[in-house]
């Protein structure tokens, strides 16, 4: 197996006038090539600040403060701007960023709005994106000639692919893909799972894919992230995620999934802490069902729970 | 003029009691003519957001409604408690023994058919006598909630509003009791916040408290979890449930999901282009769906189990939604139909004549040449 990126003791922080967001704090794991990795976890536990660490893209008053990205031997996080844009940014890892489907702007064509990000962050002329666009349209199901419609032309589903297409005009390693489907309905989020499966078998796409929604993830990645307040709190095969759940977080996540024939509904009681002041030992204990003394005192470390499948939870110990 | 018809004998459910019951309802908007329209004399164009559809809505139940975007639930949820004029159409409702003779003081001529009034006919200027019978939820629990106010005060509003409560001590008592039985405790604590100072599920509940507040026989709650987390979700729904248990409030329940419909509902109908394309429980809806785009929307679910993911899913659908202004002729469904492919017989049907609900299994209806 060949690793394609190796991030370690990555920090990103925000720092507001109410005080340091710690959105992703002290986060470690590894992506082997070919597989797909999922990255879960509650609205505001760090997924996207995470995504635009792995550009090193994070929108001020945010900062990567601490840790490294090692992709191809270069570390993304200490590289200056002109290199990541040169060298990185939608040549090695692109993304379809979280709701830009619904910023494309009325006034322009799609084409020059697909271009716009290239050309800003990726050296490239307008002309040689949208010549580039239209090779990639076809391969995300796009009549090429989509570039000169106006985006209130097309649906929910068509501007999509119109993102992911973006996302591939470079023709990176890594596609990072947050919350694609979440303003879709169920049949157009079924139609845009079964493209990026597609471009991950026959484009050889890396994908990153990024869901609070742990359905989503079954149906797609081959490895999953627990996320919970800003750190990783499991991480395995989604078998193993899915089958043999360690963390009561995940446990919790995994219950909370309604389920088509059963009428049982559940729910994790409280809400996550607030990450400009974490308390201090393991930061589900609130909400832990099963929470003993030392989870209140100390940070729980990382414990191997089967092969390739980690946990961060004192009931391993 | 009284009317011969009883009305209050619904159609889709024999062993229920009905708050309402919807004949013939349409909703339709006209759609903006540009320039050259106007020039050529093109002739006016109507979304039809809700067309020609019939439905009856049991009393102390949960019925959902289940579709894709811009099929015309909302509207739907808007017109029947008549916050759109409807079209044309009937709803039949059962108000409240006060609201009832409140309306019959106040307006001329109410036809009364067995202590249900056709609001649907009810003069623009009445309708604020149903807002004590009739509440929504909105999506949104961040626009919903006015940021300026207090919990306590937002609360307070519409008791005031309607003249409810005789001191203010005891509306005080009226919304610190709303708040809790929606778990949002202690009350008095929550009733002094502002909205952002809440997450997103509490400013959902505080949306069902004031909803509650009025005592409403009927709720229309429009998608409103979409915005929750996950982890979340489920405490709304329960406290939706007991709405229902302990309080027998009516709920027509929106959503584009059929999980979450058929983990809380009593019914399900399932709305495609403004039209209500299959009415049955959730049970048989989930387990036996006979209409063929309920057989799609089931399809599309996805499955938290990671054994399937090395396949692509099987999509039971043709193409995407159509226009709501250029409905297709026939079965509006035909041109994405899955089943129209493989039933040759029943194509040139399908393309002509619009399948009316009907029963085709006991208490299962759908509107589908195929049956
Ligand atoms: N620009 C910003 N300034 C300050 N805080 C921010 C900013 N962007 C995000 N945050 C905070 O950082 C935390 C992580 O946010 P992030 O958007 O990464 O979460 P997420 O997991 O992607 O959530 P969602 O599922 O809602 O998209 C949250 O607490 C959020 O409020
Ligand atoms: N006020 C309005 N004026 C004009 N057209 C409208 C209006 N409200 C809704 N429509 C149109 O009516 C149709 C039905 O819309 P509606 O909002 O009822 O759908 P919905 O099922 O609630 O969709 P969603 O799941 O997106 O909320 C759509 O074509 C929509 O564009
Ligand atoms: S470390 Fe303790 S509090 Fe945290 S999840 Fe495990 S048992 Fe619960
Ligand atoms: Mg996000
Ligand atoms: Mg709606």
């Amino acid at each position: 197996m060949e690793t394609i990126l190796k991030v370690e003791g990555l920090k990103t922080y925000y720092f507001t006038s109410t005080g340091v967001v710690k959105a992703v704090d002290g986060v470690n794991f590894t992506m082997q090539r070919g597989e797909s990795l999922g990255i879960a976890g509650e609205s505001g536990c760090g997924k996207s600040t995470l995504a635009y660490s792995l550009m090193n893209l994070v929108p001020p008053p945010g900062k990567i403060v601490d840790g490294s990205i090692i992709l191809d031997g270069m570390d993304i996080a200490k590289m200056d701007e002109d290199s990541l844009r040169n060298e990185v940014r939608w040549k090695k890892v692109a993304m379809v960023f979280q709701g830009a489907m619904n910023a494309l702007t009325p006034v322009y064509k799609i084409g020059k709005q697909l271009a716009e990000p290239l050309v800003i962050h990726g050296n490239i002329s307008e002309d040689e994106a949208i010549e580039k666009a239209k090779e990639i349209l076809p391969k995300v199901g796009l009549d090429p000639n989509i570039i000169n419609r106006y985006p209130h032309e097309l649906s929910g589903g068509m501007k999509q692919r119109v993102m992911i297409a973006m996302a591939l005009i470079m023709n990176p390693d890594i596609v990072i893909a947050d919350e694609p489907t979440t303003a879709l309905d169920v049949i157009v989020q079924a139609q845009i799972l079964n493209l990026l499966k597609k471009l991950k078998w026959e484009m050889g796409i890396n994908l990153i894919l990024i869901s609070h929604d742990l359905s989503i993830m079954a149906e797609v990645v081959d490895r999953l992230i627990i996320m919970y307040a800003g750190k990783i709190v499991e991480i395995g095969n989604s078998e193993d995620v899915f089958g043999k759940p360690n963390h009561p977080y995940t446990q919790g996540l995994l219950n909370s999934i309604p389920k088509l024939g059963t009428h049982e509904l559940n729910y994790i009681p409280g809400l996550p802490p607030d990450l400009r002041n974490p308390p201090k030992g393991c930061r589900f204990a609130d909400r832990c069902p099963y929470v003993m003394d030392i989870c209140r005192r100390e940070e729980p470390p990382m414990f191997e729970v089967g092969n390739g499948h980690y946990s961060y939870c004192w009931l391993n110990r | 003029m009284g009317s011969v018809v009883d009305v209050t004998e619904g159609m889709f459910f024999p062993d229920e009691k009905n708050v309402m019951v919807v004949r013939d309802l349409s909703k339709y908007f006209p759609v903006r003519r540009g320039l050259s329209d106007v020039i050529l004399r093109r002739p006016a164009r109507f979304v039809r957001a809700v067309d020609h559809i019939d439905l009856d809505i049991p009393e102390g139940k949960i019925l959902s409604l289940v579709g894709e975007s811009g099929c015309g639930k909302t509207t739907t949820g808007m017109t029947l408690i008549r916050l759109y004029d409807p079209t044309s159409g009937s709803i039949f409702f059962e108000p409240k023994e006060e609201t009832l003779d409140k309306l019959k003081r106040e307006v001329g001529n109410l036809d009364i058919y067995n202590g249900y009034i056709d609001i649907a006919k009810l003069p623009a200027k009445y309708v604020k006598f149903l807002r004590t019978d009739m509440q929504i939820i909105f999506q949104d629990p961040y626009s919903s909630l006015n940021p300026t106010y207090r919990i306590y005060d937002i609360l307070e509003e519409p008791l005031k509003v309607h003249g409810i409560g005789e001191s203010e001590d005891e509306r005080r008592d009226m919304v610190l009791k709303a708040l809790e039985e929606v778990k949002l405790v202690p009350a008095e604590d929550i009733a002094a916040r502002f909205p952002h100072m809440l997450s997103g599920g509490q400013r959902q509940r505080v949306a069902i408290a004031r909803a509650l507040l009025l005592n409403p026989k009927f709720i229309v709650a429009d998608e409103p979890i979409a915005m929750i987390d996950v982890s979340l979700r489920a405490e709304i729904l329960l406290s939706l449930m007991e709405l229902r248990d302990k309080h027998k409030i009516t709920i027509l329940f929106i959503t584009h999901d059929l999980t979450i419909a058929n983990n809380i509902s009593d019914y399900i109908a399932v709305m495609y282009l403004g039209k209500i394309v299959e009415i049955g429980t959730p049970d048989e809806i989930v387990n036996n769906p006979l209409h063929p785009y309920t057989k799609a929307l089931i399809k599309a679910i996805p499955i938290p189990d990671p054994s399937m993911r090395n396949k692509l899913k099987d999509i039971w659908i043709k193409g995407e939604v159509p226009s709501a202004v250029n409905i297709p002729s026939g079965c509006r469904f035909h041109p994405r139909c899955m089943d129209y492919e493989f039933h040759p017989e029943i194509q040139e049907r399908c393309r002509n004549e619009e399948p009316k609900l009907i029963e085709v299994e006991k208490g299962h209806y759908a509107a589908c040449w195929l049956y």
